[in-house]
């Protein structure tokens, strides 16, 4: 037996469609423009990625001054790069890996993230696993990653709770000594800046 | 506000999805929240405080029955109605996945050439120092416990406990004040180390710590 329409509530409709209709209201309305929101996907997906921060890094292994400017005031330093926008991310610190301390990077309230160096979030990042528990136990969360410290190790967990971004400077590997700055961006991973590996 | 967004601590979401790597819109319609919002709010002034603020204020079980994008979408919604860009039959319509009657409110969207400029543009920011900080490097301070209903960047896991000033970053908008009401309030904003063992006890390994930025109305001296 069919019940009242009252007993129902509105199902929304599936989410692809009412973003659809959403931004041709807003597009209708002048609010938006669409071949902006292809820019925009197009940076996003293409252009700005780990890439950026691993130049970044790579420059400052090789570059003493470099890498003096970089821990000093990471904002100014990335731009000589061309690096930074307004977007996200403007407020960049650089954080060093070294002997006995390992830094890793979380945003227990939300998902921050230096966008400028690393580009946009992978889902692990935006997990409510690795939100809730980086901070209270990162070293079986490092496990996870497969990354096992020595408990003489300080593990060293900043959360991104400001507008401050921050990055990873992992130890630069062994047996790297020669290699150039375009070599050695290719050894840098996005979980190594983020602090989930080890190089 | 103490929702379900104050995660740090909590137990129960299991082991972090190491694979999930993705792309960064794994579904279209996910680039499209993430563009749309982005250009809507760098053309009416965004309020990203507010924006975080909307999604926080999803009832818990949506907010945990969500995907990041579809927070997101919650988030751009509630912006939408409350800066009257649709009227709420409008999003009715929206929701229901058609879309409404509308009239060109006359706007300027942002144009696709200035995405680049807004991405590349090197902003050499520098922080800004003056004034007067009530705290130093290596001041002791404690987190100060409060629960308010309105929008912080205090996370529940730090109130009450201890900790040891490492930076002064400068002067920086106060998240609080411009969630509530768009106002514009400076105030010093420090990066705090707190001990692992102050905040987790005896489990946690006593050399390991969580550094935090908060602002100073967030600490009292310790």
């Amino acid at each position: 037996m069919a019940h009242s329409h009252d007993d129902h509530h509105k199902v929304p409709a599936d989410v692809a469609l009412r973003v659809k209709a959403l931004e041709t209201a807003l597009t209708r309305r002048g609010y938006i423009n669409p071949d902006t929101l292809e820019a925009i996907i197009d940076t996003y997906e293409h252009k700005v990625g780990p890439q950026n921060g691993a130049r970044v890094i790579a420059r400052a292994w090789n570059d003493p001054d470099f890498k003096s400017r970089l821990l000093d005031n990471a904002s100014s330093a990335v731009g000589e790069l061309g690096f930074g926008g307004i977007i996200e991310g403007t407020d960049v610190t650089v954080v060093e890996n070294r002997p006995g301390l390992h830094n890793m990077v979380v945003c227990t309230l939300c998902s921050c993230y230096p966008w400028a160096l690393l580009g946009l979030p992978p889902g692990w990042y935006k997990s409510f696993a690795y939100r809730s528990r980086a901070v209270s136990e990162p070293r079986s969360v490092l496990a996870e990653f497969g990354v096992e410290l020595s408990p003489d190790v300080e593990v060293r967990v900043w959360d991104s709770t400001a507008e401050l971004r921050y990055l990873v400077m992992p130890q630069r590997p062994e047996g790297t000594e020669d290699q150039d700055e375009a070599a050695l961006a290719q050894l840098v991973t996005r979980n190594g800046m983020i602090g989930t590996a080890l190089l | 506000m103490d929702g379900v967004h104050d995660m740090g601590g909590m137990h129960g979401f299991g082991s972090v999805p190491v694979n999930d790597q993705g792309r960064p819109f794994p579904e279209p319609w996910e680039g499209r929240v993430f563009a749309t919002n982005l250009a809507l709010t760098v053309a009416l002034g965004a309020n990203l405080d507010r924006f975080r603020f909307l999604a926080e204020s999803m009832p818990p079980v949506a907010y945990l029955s969500s995907s990041y994008y579809e927070r997101w979408l919650a988030s751009m919604l509630s912006a939408v109605a409350e800066q009257g860009l649709l009227s709420g039959d409008q999003l009715a319509a929206i929701d229901a996945g058609h879309v409404p009657e509308v009239e060109p409110a006359g706007a300027e969207a942002l144009p696709p050439e200035i995405v680049q400029v807004l991405v590349d543009a090197p902003t050499g920011y520098q922080r800004d120092l003056g004034g007067k900080a009530a705290f130093q490097s290596r001041d002791r301070v404690r987190a100060r416990t409060r629960h308010s209903a309105g929008h912080t960047r205090l996370p529940r896991y730090v109130r009450g406990r201890c900790g040891e000033i490492i930076s002064d970053n400068g002067n920086q908008h106060l998240p609080d004040t411009r969630a509530e009401t768009g106002d514009i309030t400076m105030q010093r904003l420090y990066t705090v180390r707190f001990m692992a063992t102050e905040l987790w006890g005896e489990q946690a390994n006593p050399r390991d710590s969580v550094c935090l930025d908060l602002w100073e109305s967030y600490l009292e001296p310790a």
